[in-house]
């Protein structure tokens, strides 16, 4: 039979688990507004019961560990999530600037000045004076417009793209540093759990997960000693237990950019290999800005390109079929671009003809409004007051011709035929529906998300109300553990005063 | 379902930036005044707008085509006009000269009458446009279209004029492949079937040998000039009477087209203030709420 001494220990081992309770509640309270913070629960049980020949005689309570609560599948998911989060939110963000580049809406955009360049075609056939001198230096001063605002939109671009480069570099130096941590974590966590569970290391560690699901697509795989691996697509070890692997950013001659050269690859160095993984990088912010880097921008760039090839083709090949005031040459009006071995790059060298601009030494007198011979004076050059093959020239506005696409070769175009206002419109219109889409994309992904971690926290999160309560109850469980303490005491009391 | 504050103050911040967003929006969209902000506003629309925009614009120049053609209608009008009034001057001279009873001063009267004559017809022939061009050269607009050879003598033959332009008439484009002659061919104006310098020349050298026949001869001859050039004139009349019923024609459709623009990319002002009016007020509500929400715990109550 159990004597008082026995009931006096297991009111004194209620008190104390009672008292472990209340600190982990406390800590739960603490850390109501902790970022990732895994509320703990205290896990007890009835301690081990001795028998007699009267029965079996409870000894009280023990506390068996703290324990995390978590729910694996939910936060595998909240990693899956924030990835693609993190890349779609990086993509609107891109396709944001682009379109800040061809929108044209506020005035001044590639549309506009396209428009003001035939508008001066226009011109340039009412004119009534002989040699038409105004009309013609209003017409290259809107192409040269035109040219200005091809190379800014151009530059623009390739500045987005630059800044996309240099995110790389820096993203990845936050996921080296954090997968360092996260292997320096590893180490802890398997040295710590030996005896009891480490929860807020781990609760650490799901921080730094999260941190690097959103700079990078990221699977997980946790071993029997509590560390966790991780894996970025393509089964390359990011972090294999607390060996920390590097991807780097490298510009290589030997392995160059496809777009541009000077632009970094990303190479893993880890596992004793070292080699180009840009291709097998996916998801959170570094697929993000590989992805706009090499496609979105690049795209944009390279249909920019074809555009103002198609322009440029289109507009000399029906120029050169004109007479100037000078001689009976063919010119030019924009540089003469069928030399390139593909339209790649045409925005960027896109110009005015040395021909026709003054300032190259050319003279406004080569512009090609003429159609026919001078016939009074017997040519080469046609008449001053001869504007006909400017209607040649104007039936390039809405006139339907063969358009360049990105990558054509001179000579050999592959687009619809189109008119140049709707061939512009459509690179416009298609960065407006990949903005849409993106947009779109990252709203549904937000409230994907936002649920995601609404379902986290219903799991894992703390709720004032619920510790509250848990809080009196063991309040009210220490007051009547302190009773049983004192009944004894008193019991005592009345045993040796017996004695 | 566990609730935990964290829970309902990100939802309640979610539900405010949401909204924040929204109400961002309807104010661009009132402060532009337009629905079309960016491309991706409504990226099919945006594509046609712009379309329709550089029709607008292309609208706009055909119809600047018409009004600065007219100055060249017009030039070209007026010098066929004063030509028409030396014509029949002419001829009203040629009557005078003969009537046998005019003296030889009469007579001579009358042929420095037809010297100045023919000198008025050779300045209209040569008319300029406002821009400097000659109108009936062609498109060698920076020639002189009449040249004249020798000078009136009394005993000699009259001055001969030669054409020294282009023999074509001058065309501009007033809508998408319309096009109206804005001159005349000088050619067809003074020596088509009838050369009028010959035919002023004719009368002066048979006023100067007092020729009666050849004076009723050169009569006869102007008579055809008169109607050659009025012929001219009424092609001229006719070029005008198109720019106009064009220009009637691209102004309409310019405001049809501008509307059409209009609808696409322009906000609807009473949607937009109504909607701004609902999404105020939407969001004064989830700052009420949101606010109420964030505060009780069970503490409040213990």
């Amino acid at each position: 039979m159990a004597g008082l001494f026995d009931t006096l220990g297991t009111a004194t081992r209620g008190l104390s688990v009672v008292q472990s309770g209340i600190a982990t509640t406390g800590h739960n309270i603490a850390n109501a507004d902790t970022p990732g913070y895994t509320r703990q629960r205290s896990l007890i049980e009835a301690s081990l019961p001795y028998q007699t020949g009267a029965g079996t005689i409870g000894t009280g309570v023990e506390q068996i560990s703290v324990e995390r609560v978590v729910d694996r599948f939910i936060a595998e998911r909240l990693v899956r999530e924030t990835s693609r989060q993190a890349n779609l939110d990086t993509e609107a963000s891109i396709y944001r600037q682009i379109e800040a580049v061809v929108n044209g809406q506020q005035g001044g955009g590639l549309s506009d000045e396209l428009t003001t360049f035939f508008d001066a075609l226009q011109d340039l056939s009412n004119a009534t004076d002989p040699g038409q001198s105004a009309a013609r230096a209003q017409l290259l001063s809107a192409a040269e417009s035109l040219v200005d605002s091809i190379h800014r939109s151009d530059s623009q671009l390739r500045s987005l793209q630059r800044d996309a480069d240099r995110g790389i570099t820096s993203v990845l130096a936050e996921v080296n540093a954090i997968s360092a941590e996260i292997a320096e974590l590893n180490q802890k966590i398997a040295a710590a759990e030996v005896s009891s569970p480490a929860n807020d290391l781990r609760d650490q560690r799901d921080q730094l997960v999260l941190a690097l699901a959103e700079k990078v697509e990221i699977s997980l795989v946790t071993d029997n000693q509590g560390m966790l691996s991780i894996r970025i697509s393509g089964g390359l070890p990011l972090v294999d237990k607390n060996i920390a692997a590097e991807l780097q950013a490298v510009v290589d001659p030997a392995n160059p950019n496809a777009f541009d050269p000077t632009f970094s690859q990303v190479f893993y160095n880890g596992a004793g290999s070292f080699f180009d993984a840009t291709s097998l990088l996916r998801g959170g912010e570094l697929g993000g800005l590989i992805e706009a880097r090499d496609g979105i921008v690049a795209g944009a760039i390279r249909e920019l390109d074809a555009f103002a090839f198609t322009l440029a083709e289109s507009v000399n090949q029906v120029h050169r079929g004109g007479l100037g005031l000078v001689d009976g040459n063919a010119h030019d009006l924009f540089s003469d671009l069928s030399g390139q071995p593909n339209v790649d790059n045409a925005a960027r060298n896109f110009g005015l003809a040395a021909d026709v601009d003054p300032s190259q030494g050319g003279t406004l007198l080569n512009i090609a409004a003429g159609a026919a011979p001078n016939p009074v004076t017997g040519g080469p050059a046609a008449a001053p007051g001869d504007t006909a093959w400017v209607e040649q020239l104007k039936d390039l506005r809405t006139g339907s011709l063969a358009t360049y696409l990105a990558g054509d070769v001179p000579g050999a175009p592959t687009g619809t035929t189109s008119s140049l206002v709707n061939t512009l419109g459509k690179w416009i219109g298609d960065i407006g529906q990949g903005a849409r889409s993106a947009e779109r994309s990252l709203a549904q992904q937000e409230s994907v998300l936002s649920s995601v971690n609404d379902r986290r926290d219903s799991i894992s999160g703390v709720s004032i109300d619920e510790e509250v309560a848990e809080l009196v109850k063991l309040q009210a469980s220490f007051q009547a553990n302190a009773k049983v303490l004192s009944t004894i005491s008193e019991m005592l009391d009345d045993l040796f005063a017996a004695l | 379902m566990r609730v935990t504050q964290s829970m309902v103050s990100r939802m309640g911040m979610q539900q405010l930036n949401n909204q924040r967003g929204r109400l961002a929006r309807t104010q661009e969209q009132a402060a532009t005044g337009l629905r079309l902000n960016r491309p991706s506003d409504d990226p099919v629309d945006f594509r046609s707008a712009l379309r329709l925009k550089d029709a607008v614009s292309q609208t706009g120049r055909y119809l600047r085509s018409i009004d600065l053609s007219r100055t060249r209608l017009h030039t070209t009008e007026e010098a066929i006009a004063t030509s028409t009034d030396v014509v029949s001057t002419a001829r009203a001279t040629a009557v005078q000269a003969a009537n046998p009873t005019n003296g030889p001063t009469a007579m001579a009267s009358l042929r420095v009458q037809v010297e100045q004559l023919f000198d008025q017809l050779l300045d209209a022939s040569n008319s300029r446009a406002p821009g400097g061009g000659y109108v009936f050269s062609g498109v060698a607009s920076d020639t002189a279209a009449f040249v004249q050879t020798g000078t009136f003598v009394s005993g000699s033959p009259p001055p001969t004029v030669a054409f020294a332009g282009d023999d074509s008439a001058v065309a501009v484009e007033i809508d998408d492949g319309v096009m109206i002659d804005v001159t005349r061919s000088g050619q067809d104006v003074f020596q088509g079937s009838v050369d009028v310098f010959a035919a002023l020349g004719q009368l002066w050298q048979a006023i100067d040998q007092n020729d009666k026949t050849l004076i009723g001869t050169a009569n006869d001859d102007l008579k055809l000039a008169f109607d050659q050039l009025n012929l001219e004139r009424a092609q001229i009349g006719g070029a005008e009477a198109k720019a106009d019923s064009f220009e009637v024609r691209l102004r309409g459709q310019e405001q049809e087209l501008a509307t059409q623009v209009s609808v696409l990319e322009d906000a609807d002002a009473y949607q937009v203030y109504s909607d701004l009016a609902a999404q105020e007020a939407a969001l004064q509500a989830s700052l009420t709420v949101t606010a109420r929400m964030q505060q009780p715990t069970l503490l409040d109550f213990l």
